[in-house]
């Protein structure tokens, strides 16, 4: 990894096109901005890996499959059971 | 831009797709045969850059988003304006505004990525990344929002606290 050091109001440039500046130093918080071309998407890493992660879990593998595509109605189906419109709650007249 | 929609009067499990509540622009295109590009794939799976959208009526108003460029991988998503309480509304940012090419936000058809546990109390959906598809251009993207939502939101929770503002 490159280590730079660098002070309030100070930028670094990447390629041609991105550019970092710390604008500001706060105990243990840095704010820093970010100009980088629209195409370029720009997250917190931390949130970015939750969301890869999260994707990752959700995959459905072989959804053709009809064992598979049957496993999951039924999951749902007990979710959808879970709540009935209040209208058909049990009870609830 | 900010969307929100008010599905309260619909019953979220009985959504048909002829009275469907979505905007008349994103129910027309909303068939099987419609083929969506996502130009930058979704994350951890950048290479799946086409879907389409299975509509089966036994998992209503789940849907599926299958890709064409891999044959495992598919979604279970779910509108999370159906599962989630008013609380609940998408700004989304002008970055990815200006990469779907979104101008109209009667144009953009909202999913939430559902992960489907055994236990349906333990089925989740993605709050905060939701998948939005502009139906003018049929581009989608996953769109990271910038509030505080869970990534892991208990659809069961969220319907019976839905169940209790009703009454």
């Amino acid at each position: 990894m490159l280590i730079l050091t660098r002070k309030s109001n100070e930028s670094i440039i990447i390629g041609n096109n991105i550019l970092i500046k710390v604008l500001k130093v706060q105990g243990n918080q840095v704010h820093i901005g970010i100009e980088a071309p629209r195409e370029l998407s720009v997250y917190r890493q931390e949130i970015y890996e939750q969301i890869r992660k999260e994707n990752e879990n959700a995959v459905q593998a072989n959804i053709s499959s009809q064992d598979k595509i049957k496993q999951l109605e039924e999951n749902l189906n007990n979710l959808k059971k879970l709540f009935s419109p209040p209208e058909e709650k049990p009870g609830d007249k | 831009m900010k969307i929100k929609r008010d599905f309260s009067e619909s019953n979220w499990n009985k959504t048909q797709t002829g009275d469907s509540p979505y905007p008349k622009k994103v129910a027309s295109l909303l068939k099987e045969s419609v083929i969506f590009n996502f130009p930058e794939g979704i994350p951890a799976f950048e290479d799946a850059r086409r879907f389409i959208i299975l509509l089966n009526e036994n998992i209503k108003p789940f849907v599926y988003l299958k890709s064409l460029d891999n044959d495992d991988l598919g979604f279970v998503c779910v509108d999370p304006f159906l599962v989630c309480s008013k609380d609940y509304s998408i700004k989304i940012p002008a970055k990815d505004l200006s990469l779907l090419e979104l101008k109209d936000s009667g144009s953009a058809l909202i999913l939430s990525m559902v992960t489907v546990d055994r236990d349906p109390k333990n089925t989740t959906t993605n709050l905060l990344a939701p998948i939005i598809i502009n139906m003018d251009n049929l581009t989608g993207r996953q769109v990271i929002l910038e509030e505080n939502y869970p990534v892991r939101f208990r659809i069961w929770e969220g319907l019976e606290d839905m169940g209790k503002n009703k009454s």
